[in-house]
């Protein structure tokens, strides 16, 4: 089974193409309504559209009619993702009532996460962990619970491709993943299975499920199949596992046989291949503790080594036809990405996992309360509120008409709400654009690498985030998105060479995207333009200097207009006035770094920091 | 309630393994940091934990599990609370979780809002540290935690003494635990004075060894299917390893540590950097902990070097931005060691 990309020209394999993603669509459907716990989930990669729609359509018909359906979006309280406090219950029963979290909801059923690749952190954490554990533990406003939570989750992931995407933690722990994109109408229209029939079907196979036995070559296979497509998360291969299983029990087999771990492959292995791989890092002298057992004597780890050959040999086979069926799958362009990727040691789908920060302050810093109701983000302040209420209590009991009423508990008004509130710092993310032309000499680039260094010091000491644009040769490209890890930044740093021309409004077109992204997040961007000011490439990737630098200006003049904050450290050994021009219309600091001093610039950044909280930007 | 993978049944992740038993054995290392990717098992290994403790006396109906008292028998906060001779019991060590998502007042402990609420009366209700007395507090995802919750948890676990002033209400309350935390690396790094407070660091990786990953994944499976019958299966070795840590912690206060093993723990720490004594005496406790484990008499070199990148590869991290390893940096200072 080929599944092209929909970019074809031809109208036909395009037609082609959209039968083929549906009817893998289906299947994954039958597949994970059987059990939807034991697969961990669905990701659905598509916008909102009517073969999404139908989809999820009939996966409401086919689950178990007693199985809940909980939808989730990325705004989602914690309170009411995890459970908490039920103010209305405990105020009424006069006894600490809690209120079932979301999560403990879907017990039995499935969770949608709408707009999954906008989860934030702390809603992702949780989701993880509960997938994990299969329970919800709560702790908060003075209630201790947990409580089972078996669910499958369906991730509409409705990020555009190649920028954001889910997040990997979340991705792994979803058995499937399918890609609506390339459908269209025709295909959802056509050739339906009636309902009903599909059902019982279902049905039958979810008693047949409990019988269905495994071989003892399928597990050692998969797990060779995954290793060699560079999937390195030890779940791929249970969830291969766990829907070869399923499909035997579809096909109503009581054993599963070759082709249907051929299709499980398919399934989950297809769209993992090349996309979320990290190769582990180079193992080194020193010796880790994952170090192979007895078998030090065997030439490659990946291989078994097992004393029964003929089993061993059975293990090749099934893998090398499960390797075979894996690659089919793939998307043509995909693989070619993947290479390309790996070559350069990059993961695809990696950069840019978004989540709205909350700088509604929900967390911080915590101030006094204030009077105001507990709605939205705002958390009650029940002392507070019962404090507010006490000196009112004789008078309401006296106008209270039932004895009954006046005699219990305190009485509370509205007007009695009190709210928590928080100091909510936004994080700043540096965004270092470092020029790595031929002209920033080998030294140049050396002090600028160092004094980048100086810069990532402080940033760790304020728990910043950095990232990083480098521009050389024709092009500019992000090397390092958005990350709080110290040790990447160095990484990428270090493996930075030189050479090539300038293109300057390259890199400061790139650097003017890539802020307004980190400002989506809710974050707050600082650039830091490391340059000698001499552009000479084009945004076309031509060599034409004057028009280089009319390009270089007007990027400086969007970015002045965007109104980020910036500074231009200029690496030229006399100070450059296109340089000096292109701060200005930044409309940011200028520094000229004849000499590398650290500490000049170091104080530079923190006085432009301050003064732009003092500005309240 | 399904209980927790067995710790016997984990799969390799030796290291990680050294470490949790080592704390069990010894408290006073102060606790385990484990760092590595989602899904590497580390949640599971804590909580598998558990399990493997002897069952500690305490005194009925005490909410910070106390010690009965040597001389009354009684404890001090029921004596306050006006109750008459309490009895004591043996339970199971606290293993609490604090979860994610979990509230401050949760934590501390806070005011009983039910009875404030009905009555009007002030009374303190125990929260997580007060349940994680004589025992462990496991941190899932440490880097995510709010930082005024981390810096609480600083105080207490240097303090041992929880200190209560909110909400009206002014108390202290024993809070002696060991905190395990676990974390990924990738979310960002846990700041220096949280670090140092741990006494050991574990870095676990996803196995690379095809039979190792096969019966990783093979035991999942088994467990998930059939919860109850995998812990009958490894009924026995869990209770063999719980024999084996509960005669460790016996025999510890026994163990010998030579002049010598303390000449060379010192050098290693000079040669390595490390600051203060702390790097030092944790090296020391873990190398007994780990000879009693294994039996021995006295603690050797082997022992040192088996431990010595759990107790100080940590504490290393001086420079966020120092690319060399520190793994690497403690297995040659071992080796220079030697040849000296």
């Amino acid at each position: 089974m080929t599944a092209g990309v929909a970019a074809a020209p031809d109208r036909d394999a395009a037609l082609q193409a959209s039968a083929e993603h549906w009817q893998q669509a289906q299947l994954a459907l039958d597949v994970f309504v059987l059990a939807p716990a034991a697969l961990g989930g669905v990701r659905i990669i598509s916008w909102s559209s009517p073969a999404r729609d139908a989809w999820l359509e009939a996966m409401g018909q086919l689950l178990p009619a007693s199985a809940p359906l909980i939808a989730i979006h990325p705004q989602v309280d914690d309170g009411r993702l995890l459970g908490g406090l039920d103010l209305a219950q405990t105020v009424a029963n006069g006894r600490v009532t809690m209120a079932a979290g979301l999560l403990a909801q879907a017990h039995g059923g499935v969770l949608l996460a709408r707009m999954a690749e906008r989860l934030g952190d702390a809603q992702c954490a949780a989701l993880c962990a509960t997938l994990d554990e299969q329970r919800v533990r709560t702790e908060r406003d003075g209630l201790s619970a947990v409580v089972p939570a078996q669910f499958g989750c369906v991730a509409l992931d409705e990020g555009l491709p190649g920028e954001e995407a889910l997040t990997p933690a979340l991705a792994d722990r979803l058995a499937l993943s399918i890609d609506l994109h390339p459908v269209m109408q025709a295909a959802v229209c056509h050739g339906r299975e009636p309902l009903q029939r599909r059902g019982e079907r279902i049905r039958a196979a979810r008693v047949q499920l409990e019988l269905v036995t495994t071989p003892d070559t399928l597990l050692p296979a998969l797990c060779q199949t995954a290793w060699k497509l560079n999937i390195f998360s030890l779940r791929a291969p249970l969830w291969a596992l766990r829907a070869a299983r399923a499909v035997a029990a579809l096909a109503g087999a009581a054993r599963v046989l070759p082709e249907h771990a051929e299709i499980a492959v398919q399934l989950v292995f297809g769209p993992r291949a090349g996309t979320m791989a990290e190769p582990p890092p180079a193992e080194e002298q020193g010796g880790q503790d994952a170090t192979p057992p007895e078998d030090s004597g065997a030439a490659d780890n990946t291989q078994l080594n097992d004393p029964d050959d003929a089993q061993q040999a059975d293990v090749d086979d099934l893998t090398e036809m499960l390797l075979q069926s894996a690659q089919a799958a793939l998307p043509q362009q995909l693989l070619a990405q993947a290479a390309f990727a790996r070559s350069r040691g990059e993961v695809i789908g990696s950069g840019g996992r978004f989540g709205p920060m909350r700088i509604a302050a929900e967390r911080g810093v915590p101030l006094a309360s204030r009077a105001g109701r507990p709605v939205g983000r705002a958390r009650l302040d029940l002392l507070a509120t019962l404090r507010r209420a006490m000196p009112w209590q004789r008078l309401r009991r006296g106008a209270e008409p039932d004895p009954v009423v006046a005699q219990g508990r305190p009485l509370i008004r509205p007007e009695d709400f009190a709210v928590r509130r928080f100091k909510q710092h936004a994080p700043t993310v540096t965004l270092f654009v470092v020029d790595a032309s031929g002209s920033a000499a080998m030294q140049r680039l050396a002090e600028a690498k160092g004094a980048v260094e100086q810069l990532l010091a402080e940033c760790y000491v304020r728990r910043d985030e950095v990232a990083l644009i480098v521009f050389r040769g024709r092009s500019s490209e992000l090397l390092l998105p958005p990350t709080r890890s110290l040790v990447r930044a160095k990484r990428a740093l270090t493996q930075l060479a030189g050479g090539g021309g300038t293109p300057l409004a390259s890199g400061l077109r790139r650097a003017l995207v890539e802020s307004q992204r980190i400002r989506r997040r809710g974050a707050v961007p600082l650039l830091v333009v490391m340059s000698d000011g001499r552009p000479n490439v084009t945004l076309e990737g031509a060599g034409d200097r004057g028009l280089a630098e009319q390009q270089a200006r007007a990027a400086a003049r969007a970015i002045g207009h965007a109104g980020e904050a910036a500074i231009f450290v200029d690496t030229s050994v006399r100070g450059q006035r296109l340089a000096q021009e292109l701060s200005e219309l930044m409309g940011g600091g200028y520094l000229p770094l004849p000499h590398v001093d650290h500490r000049a610039l170091t104080e530079h950044l923190r006085s432009f920091n301050g003064a732009r909280a003092s500005a309240g930007r | 309630m399904v209980k927790a993978f067995p710790f016997s049944a984990i799969v390799g992740q030796s290291g990680m393994q050294r470490a949790l038993i080592c704390a069990a054995i010894e408290p006073d290392i102060g606790g385990v940091l484990i760092y590595g990717d989602r899904g590497t098992g580390k949640s599971t290994a804590v909580r598998g934990l558990a399990d493997l403790l002897p069952k500690i006396e305490v005194v009925e109906g005490c909410p910070y599990q106390c010690a009965p008292d040597p001389d009354s028998g009684s404890c001090e906060h029921l004596a306050d609370a006006g109750k008459a001779e309490p009895k004591t019991r043996l339970r199971a060590v606290p293993v609490v979780n604090l979860p994610l998502g979990a509230t401050d007042d949760r934590v501390v402990g806070a005011l009983d809002i039910e009875l404030a609420l009905t009555q009007g009366q002030r009374r303190f209700e125990p929260g997580l540290l007060a349940q994680a007395n004589r025992g462990f507090l496991y941190i899932d995802e440490v880097n995510l935690l709010e930082d005024h919750l981390v810096d609480l948890l600083l105080d207490v676990a240097a303090s041992g003494e929880n200190l209560v002033e909110r909400e009206g209400l002014s108390l202290r309350h024993p809070a002696r635990f060991v905190l395990v935390g676990s974390g990924n690396p990738e979310e960002g790094e846990l700041r220096p004075q949280l670090l140092d407070r741990f006494g050991l660091c574990v870095d676990v990786r996803t196995p690379e060894d095809m039979k190792e990953r096969i019966e990783v994944i093979r035991l999942r499976d088994e467990y998930e299917r059939s919860p109850q019958t995998f812990i009958k299966r490894f009924a026995r070795k869990q209770g063999a390893l719980r024999k084996r840590i509960a005669q460790a912690r016996e025999r510890v206060a026994d163990v010998v540590v030579s002049d010598e093993l303390l000449e060379q723990i010192a050098s290693l720490c000079l040669a390595l950097g490390t600051d203060g004594l702390r790097g030092e005496l944790t090296l020391m406790r873990t190398a007994r902990a780990l000879a009693a484990y294994e039996g021995k008499d006295a603690a050797s070199l082997s022992h040192l070097q088996e431990v010595a990148e759990l107790a100080l590869a940590h504490r290393l991290r001086r420079d966020p931005l120092d690319e060399s390893r520190p793994a690497v940096r403690v297995a040659k200072a071992l080796q220079a060691l030697e040849l000296s």
